[in-house]
């Protein structure tokens, strides 16, 4: 009969410790406890939290088998499961575009979903989220990949919608934009994959934005909660062409409304994009949270690139770590002018008193940037460690650069300088 | 806000010892916190029921490895099944979350990936099912079967016995 040894020390803990190690299980080994014992029949079909992920599908080549497969296993559990569902997530898995997943939204959209994460595979189509989707008034946090927005014209927003983040999403920017600003509690909002681009993001509670793909434009207004902000912008030649001509400052209208910005970090365009416009002088803006600052594919070469970083720089009291990643091409040649553009814009009282780490990676030696790490090491008297990393090869250009980078004045004493070469 | 005048808070275990922690590791507790909160004066000994002196052990053996930031090397394989279980339902009581999802991750490994049989004798479990009735659920969830990392089910030919 029964081949047990000892009590059952299991069966018979609260339900809610059950269900907390249910859900820490993968979701396949949760519904095996059916079997175990009468008691255990159910346990798993009350479980909260629904995480689909490369564990509970077959080991298998057949791409057809494996998503058979995984449409059953999620459609039978759906069918099975009782109560509400806070938490379903399907991410890793091969999971293409399919109609099952019109009803899995349908069956969430009438569970009081609150955290959906929808990762739909490369290579298939794009999955259109059904209307019901919309009536998910509980959303707090909504992960999509190769999906498809298109809401009604009688959507009024996720009201409770904390986190957003799409990725390789079809969209409108009217949409986009409204969908942002009809979220009023939304803290945190990631797009990326997303092609030309205009956006205006209007979301007073929002602490951390992150986007990525080409935009022709980027406006924040009414963000003075933000305190993370990462851009990755790509700007195709006719963009930024278009965009010489007109004299608003792109750096006023993208950076002007968030005094309690604690990190900032910008790569590819990003720094390009500040650059154009009108220079208004000294910001008047002061950013007394900022510690830290990354900028990436920086052209020491663009007079204009190089003030957007050092305006930054200076109107940041509390920076304690920068990170500056050049993108210089250096040519035969070079003789560059403009050395008085350093003496006018870097006063000499200027002073970057918290500033502890500084690292300088891609560094081709250009004059512009052998100006900027003078200034630097001249205006830190906190400084701890400084990284240069040269992108060039060369040993004769590295030893040029070093011998330039020797003569500086340290207004630090504690200051190491690594010159870090790839062997 | 009374406060007591050292830094220490007194926690006398279910088998009558008392151990002095830091109010940092009682705020971790959420049931002790809350003993301090009502209290309109100052607590000498906060009794705390289930639990016993050797979870007092281990849970200042966690809070002294997650304070270094070493959470991660706090292990608790040597404990069999009854003394996890004894641990859990203490952690339970005392509601301190993070050593909580701790130990549920730590019966859930020890339940992933393992045959019904295993699961049973391992826990203890005693399957009260007919053949028929296990040979019908089974059957009805199949689906949740497949896969060839499983371990497969020994018992299943004791059922027809």
């Amino acid at each position: 009969m029964g081949d047990f040894s000892g009590p059952d020390l299991i069966s018979d803990l609260p339900q809610s410790i059950i269900e907390t190690i249910l859900i820490q299980l993968p979701i396949r080994d949760a519904v095996r406890t059916s079997i175990l014992s009468r008691k255990w029949r159910y346990k798993w079909s009350t479980i909260t939290q629904l995480v689909f992920d490369e564990k509970c599908y077959p080991n298998c080549h057949d791409r057809e088998a494996v998503q058979k497969s995984v449409v059953e296993f999620i459609t039978r559990l759906l069918f099975l499961h009782q109560g509400p569902i806070h938490k379903f997530q399907i991410v890793n898995t091969s999971l293409q575009n399919c109609s099952a997943i019109n009803q899995w939204i349908l069956f969430l959209s009438r569970n009081d979903i609150k955290d959906l994460d929808l990762e739909l595979a490369e290579g298939g189509e794009f999955f259109r989220m059904p209307s019901c989707f919309f009536g998910c008034e509980k959303l707090t946090r909504l992960e999509l990949s190769r999906c498809e927005l298109d809401p009604p014209a009688s959507f009024k927003g996720f009201s409770c919608l904390k986190s957003l983040n799409l990725h390789q999403v079809l969209i409108s920017p009217e949409a986009i934009e409204s969908l942002i600003s009809s979220c009023p509690l939304l803290e945190s909002l990631s797009l990326s994959y997303f092609d030309c681009l205009a956006l205006t993001v209007c979301a007073p509670n929002l602490k951390y934005l992150c986007l990525e793909g080409e935009f022709k434009e980027i406006c924040l207004v009414d963000t003075p909660l933000l305190v993370e902000l990462s851009v990755a912008m790509y700007m195709t030649d006719d963009v930024a062409e278009h965009m010489e001509q007109s004299s608003t400052c792109n750096f006023v209208k993208f950076l002007g409304g968030v005094p309690n910005l604690e990190r900032l970090v910008g790569l590819i365009d990003f720094t390009k994009y500040l650059s154009i416009g009108n220079d208004l002088g000294r910001l008047s803006i002061m950013y007394n949270n900022l510690e830290t600052i990354e900028m990436y594919q920086v052209s020491f070469e663009d007079m204009k690139e190089i003030l957007v970083v050092l305006r930054l720089i200076t109107s940041s009291p509390n920076l304690k770590e920068l990170h500056i990643s050049g993108s210089s091409n250096i040519s035969a040649a070079t003789y560059a002018a403009g050395f008085e553009f350093w003496e006018r814009e870097c006063p000499t009282d200027s002073i970057l008193s918290q500033l502890k780490v500084v690292k300088l990676t891609e560094m081709s030696g250009v004059p512009h940037e052998i100006e900027f790490i003078k200034f630097l090491l001249g205006c830190s008297p906190a400084l701890e460690t400084m990284s240069i990393i040269p992108s060039m090869y060369d040993l004769e250009c590295q030893l040029k650069m070093l011998v330039e980078l020797m003569k500086f004045r340290r207004a630090s004493t504690k200051a190491e300088i690594y010159f870090i070469r790839g062997d | 806000m009374a406060s007591s005048s050292s830094n220490l808070i007194s926690l006398k275990t279910s088998d009558g010892t008392v151990f002095k922690v830091e109010r940092a590791l009682a705020k971790t507790m959420k049931t002790v916190q809350a003993i301090i909160e009502e209290a309109d004066a100052n607590i000498y000994m906060i009794p705390i029921h289930n639990v016993f002196s050797h979870h007092m052990d281990m849970i200042i053996d966690y809070y002294k490895l997650s304070v270094a930031g070493k959470s991660k090397e706090f292990s608790v394989e040597k404990l069999d099944n009854d003394e996890l279980k004894d641990f859990l339902l203490a952690v339970h009581y005392l509601n301190m979350e993070d050593l909580f999802e701790v130990l549920t991750q730590a019966v859930a490994d020890r339940l992933e990936k393992k045959s019904v049989g295993y699961v049973r004798k391992y826990f203890g479990i005693e399957n009260d099912f007919t053949p028929e009735e296990y040979a019908a659920i089974r059957k009805k969830n199949d689906w949740a079967f497949k896969g060839d990392d499983i371990e497969p089910e020994e018992d299943e030919e004791k059922q027809e016995e």
